[in-house]
């Protein structure tokens, strides 16, 4: 895992192969941290709920996200209110940079964890990203929560890949400043595990 | 006298259509905005339509006051109505809302510390804005920005945001008052020289003399349009000070290769090109090379399909005034922006550019027209030298895009690093004060 020295050193790398924009507590990275605070932007994504009964991970999902999904834009200074059992999508502040030869996890605040808000489920960060983090944020307390923009929400930890990625780790979310539902492609595998099953069961009714 | 039962109907018909205004106006105030000044707009719409209501519901016994109060209301209506469903576009979130910080700062520091910005995405692709300020009551310090549905969130497009600020700050300065005079003026000597004397006389059938109020009505439509064309240079010219190049960008991307449209309010598309581009280059301000010409098509010169002779005489008359006064107009819009502190250098652009191909916003950037003429400087290159080290790895394709989110992100940091250094400032001072 890299430690402050280490993050602050390719930051500042004339070539920027870390980047974090924008680093607002810079003097913390001078600290004993080993990780970056990263704080919560003013996009948010709620899932339109009443216009589809489920997510169907057998089939690919994702494409129609303006229909699913409803965006928020809310200034500094404004607030969100996350109510109890509540989810939504974020993005993080920082837009982030991660070279070739690191990889990330993104983890919640204790802080706000204690008081019911669960951040990021899917915390990996691979080589090459490249944008916004989307964050996934769930109130799983009893109290509703009010999310401000600019707020200290989660942090980065960075650590080395020991075998190096010769080309340009492509990932599915790269160069947005927004949060994103993504796309979500069933994988042949399970397809044929599903495809198989079906036509047992079909046999065995037509039998 | 009474009131005939036909115009009690008139009455009824205006109040009811003036409520159902009011009552639109309220229910979209109450709607999510993200920024407040669209509420402020609302405010105004529903006052001015309350008082065209009170007017027509004011007891009166007058038949033709009646009625004239009921016509004021219908012409309240048509110019509130538009403006409310602005509005409303303006509670979506699809254009550049990163750009209304420090855009607002910028509108601030031309305008007035009142001044109020207003962004919406409209549904017809030109003009940006739907009203001018100066022709309805109550909206001067409000600025109204509109970006074509189509491309709401294009950032390479913002700086021509800013022309709209000419608009008010041409009516807010008296900029109308201070040229009318000596655009008569020079419509009436054009029209003495040995060019026009002839014509004149032949197509009006009458001898020019600023003076005589019949000749006046013959020759003010050109004033009218000569005045209008100056306007429109003028927003254009404080628009390029304050973006630099990325203004003359983005208005060639808008507009080009022209249309044949022939509205004499406007000078002819090529000719605003012209004209901005003489003013870039005696800046002394780098442009790339396709830009500077051939990017417009001359179109013949007229007022419209159905104009007449005299209507062509006057417009040739109106533009040739123009050609005179304008650079009188330029000189103005650069001494507004001097004094705003905002006039575009482009110190800072390359730095930012340098950090555009390594995939990072800027920060640290003291202007915001940097990052757009960045912006637009890579956009350029990457369409002209196909050159695959600006990518990132990203297709020539999704190239523009990711320039486009970098520029946004950027917009962000700009303001949160003013409004952060402001904050600073304050406290400094009031710790010096106590």
């Amino acid at each position: 895992m890299l430690n402050a020295d280490a993050i602050k050193t390719l930051i500042d790398s004339p070539d920027a192969t870390l980047g974090v924009a924008p680093l607002l507590n810079a003097e913390k990275l001078a600290g004993g941290d080993a990780s970056i605070d990263l704080r919560l932007g003013c996009w948010f994504i709620q899932l339109r709920t009443e216009r589809y009964s489920e997510f169907d991970f057998a089939s690919q999902s994702g494409h129609d996200e303006d229909f699913l999904t409803q965006k928020t834009y809310v200034p500094f200074g404004k607030k969100f209110v996350l109510h109890p059992h509540s989810f939504i999508l974020a993005a993080t502040l920082e837009w982030i940079k991660i070279p070739n030869n690191l990889g990330g996890y993104v983890t919640g605040k204790s802080s706000l964890g204690r008081r019911g808000l669960v951040i990021e489920t899917a915390p990996g960060v691979h080589p090459g990203f490249l944008g916004c983090l989307t964050l996934e944020l769930a109130n799983i307390g009893e109290v509703p929560l009010t999310l401000h923009p600019g707020m200290p929400i989660c942090q980065l930890f960075l650590h080395q890949i020991t075998s190096k990625i010769t080309t340009n780790a492509q990932t599915r979310f790269r160069g947005e400043r927004q949060p994103k539902l993504g796309i979500y492609t069933p994988d042949p595998i399970m397809k044929k595990l599903q495809e198989g099953r079906n036509a047992t069961t079909k046999r065995v009714m037509n039998d | 006298m009474s009131i005939t039962p036909t115009s009690i109907l008139i009455r009824e018909f205006t109040s009811h259509k003036l409520q159902a205004a009011i009552d639109t106006a309220k229910s979209v105030a109450s709607q999510s905005h993200p920024f407040e000044e669209s509420k402020a707009a609302l405010v105004v719409v529903e006052k001015n339509l309350s008082e065209l209501l009170h007017r027509i519901q004011r007891p009166t016994a007058n038949e033709q006051l009646l009625r004239s109060s009921c016509g004021l209301g219908l012409n309240g209506l048509e110019q509130m109505i538009p403006l409310i469903g602005f509005i409303e576009r303006a509670t979506e979130v699809t254009g550049p809302v990163e750009f209304f910080g420090p855009f607002s700062r910028i509108t601030r520091k031309i305008l007035n510390n009142n001044a109020k910005l207003v962004l919406s995405s409209t549904w017809i692709f030109s003009p940006h804005t739907i009203i001018y300020p100066d022709q309805i009551v109550g909206f001067l310090d409000f600025v109204f920005v509109g970006f074509p549905v189509s491309e709401s969130d294009n950032a390479f497009l913002t700086p021509l945001a800013a022309h709209e600020i000419g608009h008010n700050l041409w009516s807010l300065s008296k900029c109308e008052t201070e040229f009318s005079p000596k655009v008569s003026e020079k419509v009436v000597s054009l029209l003495k020289t040995e060019a026009y004397k002839n014509r004149f006389s032949q197509d009006f059938n009458m001898a020019t003399s600023k003076d005589d109020l019949i000749g006046q009505s013959s020759w003010f439509p050109a004033s009218f349009w000569a005045c209008k064309q100056l306007q429109e240079s003028f927003c254009d010219f404080l628009a390029l000070y304050i973006f630099g190049p990325s203004y003359l960008y983005s208005f060639c991307h808008f507009t080009c290769p022209g249309t044949q449209s022939a509205d004499p309010r406007y000078p002819p598309i090529q000719t605003r090109h012209e004209q901005l581009l003489s003013a870039a280059k005696s800046e002394g301000w780098s442009l790339k090379d396709p830009m500077i010409s051939g990017l417009f098509q001359d179109f013949k010169r007229s007022v419209g399909i159905n104009s007449t002779q005299q209507d062509n005489l006057l417009l040739e008359v109106a533009d040739k005034c123009r050609e005179a006064i304008v650079d009188e107009v330029r000189e103005r819009a650069k001494k507004a922006v001097t004094d705003a502190g905002l006039l575009y250098s482009d110190d800072q652009t390359l730095e930012i550019e340098k950090q555009f191909l390594k995939g990072l916003p800027c920060n640290s950037i003291t202007s915001l027209a940097s990052i757009c003429n960045a912006g637009w400087n890579l956009f350029i290159s990457n369409i002209l030298e196909n050159t695959n080290d600006l990518n990132l790895g990203f297709n020539k394709k999704e190239y523009p895009k990711l320039l486009n989110e970098l520029m946004l992100k950027s917009f962000e940091i700009f303001e949160i690093e003013t409004e952060l250094k402001e904050q600073d400032t304050c406290s400094t001072q009031m710790q010096l004060k106590l």
